[in-house]
């Protein structure tokens, strides 16, 4: 049975919450605020925190900075829309995945099942990664094939690919792909990753309007999902 | 004598005809006072009276007036003492060394008095123009506002140079304002485009001020720190010539002087508007993220509610479960009208940009995504061209633009409608379309579609508060660009987007697609 632990200020919303993750078997611990979340997360050790960007005693990036001190478990942020330089700082402090209120209880799920599968998933074994569209990625051998014909890519689109699938199902923010991709100096230009993930979606993607596995979060970054 | 002390001007001007008068009358009252003392005194000690006549008018009248004083002084001893009396002649031959060494005396004591006099002069003035300096930064340093400088300004130059003067500050703008009613009294209407050519013309920070004179008025650029503030228009009194160089030392501090308290007032202006400003916008954004956290978290809670209900599902009765679907989806829009509402309140209230280079596809396909249930019905087609340049623009909003876009088209289309999306490159700007094989947007109403609460020929129809198009307007103006709306010939609703073509930044090598 997996623990799941809850950082919310809002009782009402820390219910709803609890009720539908306690229907998917799962054991469920509440907090409201930071202090009281980190002593739960050292005492009851979850599989993964759910976590509110707008706590009364601080931002919720701050408890993700602070669990990441001691913690790798998945963390998926509650935001709110117009938010987003508060959603960047929590994602970059190592939040997982986020939702924006109101949301429902089934996109709700499926974050959370995504997350706990990744983390299992973590441990790692060499088969060639699929995606949609019969897309498929070897790693190891550095090769990537769509329909069994091979794709030629750059040596910076093949960085940029790899990295997000290094992190599949996560939500990578623009700075965390360009530090990784293009190195520390270019953390600003985020540019660079958006114009590069255009011309892999346009390689890789059936229709590049609409991807199908190089999903865009807008204003925030990517998020790669394995089929 | 009736001027007991020198006047204080400068001894060194041309001397008038009653000093040299006064210096006669000095020798020839010495010669009525001395002239009864003759048999008694000795010769010796009558040049002395003499000499001391010389230095007396030295001191008063300056040296023209003393050498005057010293030729008579020696003549009217020859005349009226020296044997024989009443006669220039002399009877021993020695008293012409006695005039010469007189005259020498007189002459040398003439010069170093005169020049005593002088210095003496030049240190008062000195003090006196350090004072007046020290004054004017004094009240200069307490003036907070542009006003006050002229106050301060305007009695120091009538006192120190004897000049009346005329301050033309710029504006916001840097823009010389000179007001139509502008005169500096005695000399008629200002001379504008004097006024505003002594301000542009830059110079070299340290260089000596330069003066434009035209019509007996001195422009003088108040050049400070930062940049030039404006011009001082200078109109000089006869007595005093300005061109004199100890003034016009003066005359460049007190200007400059007047620059830096300019810069300064301005410079505090700018800080109160700041800080009003920046007091108004945290205000704004606290109020709104308030208001957006106090109708987010109970429609939250109603979602959520609603939707765990439904996990029970089968446990529950029929119609329980409509009324709960139901519960969820008013919960649902009424989330979306909150969102417009706030979109519409944080545009309004002047929203901070994001702006980053972003390439047009990923920004519609983010917004085909998140309305891709609403589409399902609708055929829609993106056809951008590759080498589209990428925007400057703020990601989330001109998905928001798009969004709404794609909503509205979703609305007032029948199911089974095309919708198309094409961008171009159109002078100078990006232009994108959306079209849509509608029923198009009714006569006369294309232009007020964009407007608040608006809400078309199917506003009786269709649900929501029309703001959607409203937001639309709003992030497209704050990005600089235009947007309206049309009917297409062959039929439909086109709406063009016109969002300026920046300067793209440029890549890095390695993600050209160019590279191996």
């Amino acid at each position: 049975m997996s623990n799941i632990l809850i950082v919310e200020d809002e009782a009402e919303i820390r219910r709803f919450v609890r009720h539908a993750l306690e229907m998917e078997r799962m054991q469920v611990f509440e907090a409201a605020t930071i202090e009281r979340g980190l002593i739960e997360a050292g005492m009851r050790k979850p599989d993964l925190a759910i976590v509110d960007l707008g706590l009364p005693d601080g931002d919720g990036a701050d408890f993700v900075r602070q669990l990441r001190g001691w913690s790798a478990i998945p963390v998926l942020v509650l935001s709110a829309r117009g938010d987003e330089a508060q959603k960047i700082a929590a994602l970059d402090a190592g939040a997982d995945d986020y939702l924006t209120k109101p949301f429902g209880i089934g996109e709700m799920l499926a974050r959370v099942r995504a997350l706990m599968r990744r983390s299992i998933r973590a441990g790692g074994d060499a088969a060639p990664l699929q995606m949609a569209g019969d897309v498929e990625m070897d790693v190891a051998a550095r090769t990537v094939t769509r329909r069994g014909h091979s794709v030629h890519l750059t040596p910076t689109e093949f960085r940029l690919l790899a990295c997000l699938v290094a992190n599949a199902g996560r939500v990578m923010t623009y700075r965390q792909i360009v530090r990784e991709v293009w190195g520390p100096s270019f953390a600003e230009q985020s540019h660079y990753a958006r114009v590069c993930m255009q011309h892999l979606r346009r390689k890789l993607e059936e229709d590049p309007a609409r991807p199908a596995f190089l999903l865009t979060e807008i204003g925030v970054g990517y998020r790669l999902v394995l089929a | 004598m009736s001027r007991p002390l020198p006047r204080d001007d400068d001894p060194d001007r041309h001397p008038a005809w009653p000093d040299f008068a006064w210096a006669v009358a000095g020798v020839a009252f010495t010669t009525l006072f001395a002239s009864p003392w003759r048999p008694t005194l000795e010769l010796a000690n009558i040049v002395m009276l003499y000499l001391l006549v010389v230095v007396v008018v030295a001191y008063l009248f300056g040296r023209w007036p003393a050498t005057v004083a010293a030729v008579f002084g020696v003549a009217a001893f020859d005349f009226f003492f020296v044997p024989p009396q009443f006669s220039f002649a002399v009877t021993d031959v020695q008293y012409l060394l006695t005039f010469a060494v007189m005259l020498a005396t007189g002459l040398v004591i003439a010069h170093l008095t005169a020049r005593l006099r002088q210095q003496a002069w030049q240190a008062r003035q000195r003090e006196r123009q350090s004072t007046g300096l020290y004054q004017l930064a004094r009240t200069l340093s307490g003036a907070i506002s542009d006003e006050q400088i002229a106050e301060a300004a305007t009695p120091f130059f009538a006192r120190s140079f004897g000049a009346r003067v005329l301050i033309l500050l710029c504006d916001q703008q840097g823009e010389l304002v000179v007001p139509e009613a502008a005169v500096l009294a005695g000399f008629g209407p200002v001379d504008a485009n004097m006024a505003r050519a002594v301000l542009v013309r830059d110079l070299p920070p340290g260089e000596r001020l330069p003066t434009v004179e035209a019509g007996g008025v001195l422009f003088l650029p108040l050049k400070a720190p930062m940049r030039t503030r404006g011009v001082l228009l200078l109109a000089p009194s006869d007595s005093v010539p300005v061109a004199a160089t100890a003034q016009r030392l003066q005359l460049e501090t007190c200007v400059a002087l007047i620059a830096i308290a300019v810069e300064r007032v301005h410079f505090v202006t700018v800080a109160r508007q700041a800080t009003v400003h920046m007091e108004g916008e945290r205000l704004r954004t606290t109020l709104l993220s308030a208001l957006s956290h106090d109708l987010r978290t109970p429609l939250t809670a109603i979602l959520g509610s609603a939707e765990s209900m439904r996990l029970d599902g089968p446990a529950l009765p029929a119609g329980h479960m409509a009324l709960i679907d139901a519960v969820r989806d008013q919960a649902r829009r009424t989330g979306e009208l909150v969102e417009n509402m706030l979109d519409m309140a944080r545009l309004e209230s002047g929203v901070r940009l994001r702006s980053e280079w972003q390439p047009l596809e990923e920004i519609v396909g983010s917004a085909l995504g998140a309305r891709a249930a609403m589409l399902a019905a609708h055929t829609v087609t993106v056809a951008l061209p590759p080498d589209l340049p990428l925007i400057e623009c703020d990601a989330t909003l001109i998905e928001r633009l798009f969004v709404n876009l794609l909503e509205n088209a979703a609305k007032f289309t029948p199911a089974g409608s095309a919708i198309n999306i094409t961008a171009a490159v159109e002078d100078g700007a990006i232009c994108i379309r959306v079209i849509d094989n509608g029923p198009g947007i009714e006569h006369g109403c294309e232009a007020l579609i964009f407007d608040k609460f608006e809400r078309g020929q199917a506003g009786a129809r269709t649900t929501g508060l029309g703001l959607g198009l409203a937001i639309c307007r709003a992030v497209v103006e704050v990005h600089g660009g235009s947007i309206r709306a049309e009917n297409a010939q062959a039929g439909g609703a086109v709406f063009s987007i016109r969002l300026p073509l920046g300067e793209p930044p440029p890549m890095a090598e390695s993600t050209r697609q160019a590279d191996p």
